[in-house]
C-alpha cells in the first residue's frame, strides 16, 4: 500500500500479512517461454491455411447453394 | 502479419520487438516472452493458483501473438499485454468455484516430512503462506485481480486503470472493498490475524 493512502490500523495489518505472500514471488518453469514460442509457431502456420480452406468451403458451399436453387432469398 | 497497422510510433522498449513479431520474426516475439513472462506469470498464479498458471501464462501470450496486429501503442505493450492476462486470469478464477479446504492423511504424511527437514518458524511461515493464498481465493476474482495488482505487484491506479479497463475511481473503489473484504475474511480467523506479533 503507498504512502498517499491514509491507512487503517487493520490496513496496517493486512499489509503486513500481505508482505508475507510479497516475499514469495511464484516463478514458474523456464522451459514455459519456448512452449510459448512453439505453440505460437505452430499455431501461426496452421491458421492461415485453415482459415482460407474455411473460406474457400464457405464460397463453395454458396456456390453449390446457388446452382441447386437453395438458400436465402434475396429482400 | 502485417507492421502497416501501426499507425502511431510506439514509444515503447518493446516497440522494436512488436514491429519484428508483426513482420514474422519469431525470435522478436520469442524475447517479448522472455521480458514479460515473470509478471504475466506471478499476476496468473495470485488470482488462479499456482496450479493453473502456467496455462493461463501461455493462453495469455498466444492470444496476444494473435492479436498483435490490433495492438495500436494507445498503451505500453507491457499494460496491454497485462489486460489480456487480467481478463484471461479472471475468467479461468469465475469458471472455478472457491475449493474446500481439506485435510487427508497423505497431506499429513507430507507435512510430517517436510517438518522434519525445515525449521519451525519456517514450515510456520508456510503454512501462514498458504491459508492466506487461500483466504485471498476467497475474494471474488475482480477484487482478487485489483488486489494482487495493486498491493503485490505495486502497480501505480492509471496502468491499473488500463490493464482493467476500468476508470481510476473505480479501481480505487474496488480496491478499498477487496482490503475490507480481505481484512474481515482474516478477521474470522483470529489467530492468522493476530499473529506474527501478538497484538
Amino acid at each position: 500500500m503507498s504512502a498517499d493512502e491514509p491507512r487503517s490500523p487493520a490496513g496496517d495489518r493486512l499489509d503486513e500479512h500481505l508482505e508475507l505472500l510479497r516475499s514469495d514471488v511464484p516463478a514458474g518453469d523456464d522451459a514455459l517461454a519456448a512452449r510459448i514460442a512453439r505453440s505460437a509457431r505452430w499455431q501461426g502456420a496452421v491458421r492461415a491455411p485453415l482459415k482460407a480452406a474455411v473460406s474457400l468451403l464457405g464460397a463453395a458451399a454458396n456456390g453449390l447453394a446457388a446452382l441447386l436453387g437453395v438458400g436465402g432469398r434475396a429482400r | 502479419m502485417s507492421p502497416d497497422v501501426i499507425t502511431t510510433e510506439i514509444a515503447d522498449p518493446d516497440g522494436r520487438l512488436v514491429q519484428g513479431t508483426l513482420a514474422g520474426d519469431m525470435a522478436a516475439f520469442e524475447q517479448l516472452v522472455d521480458r514479460h513472462r515473470p509478471v504475466v506469470y506471478r499476476v496468473a498464479a495470485r488470482v488462479v493458483g499456482r496450479e493453473e498458471a502456467e496455462d493461463v501464462t501461455q493462453e495469455t501470450f498466444l492470444r496476444a501473438y494473435h492479436r498483435l496486429p490490433r495492438f495500436r501503442g494507445e498503451s505500453s505493450f507491457r499494460s496491454w499485454l497485462l489486460r489480456i492476462a487480467h481478463n484471461t486470469a479472471v475468467n479461468a478464477a469465475r469458471r472455478r468455484l472457491p475449493e474446500p479446504v481439506e485435510v487427508d492423511d497423505e497431506g499429513d504424511e507430507a507435512m510430517v516430512a517436510h517438518a522434519a527437514r525445515e525449521p519451525v518458524s519456517a514450515l510456520e511461515e508456510s503454512e501462514r503462506r498458504q491459508r492466506l493464498e487461500l483466504k485471498l481465493g476467497e475474494l471474488r476474482p475482480e477484487h482478487r485481480a485489483v488486489l494482487v495488482l495493486r498491493d503485490l505487484e505495486g502497480m501505480a491506479y492509471e496502468e491499473i486503470a488500463t490493464v482493467t479497463e476500468s476508470p481510476v475511481g473505480s479501481v480505487k473503489g474496488r480496491l478499498h472493498r477487496a482490503r475490507r473484504e480481505m481484512i474481515d475474511i482474516m478477521r474470522a480467523n483470529t489467530y492468522d490475524w493476530e499473529l506474527p506479533d501478538e497484538r
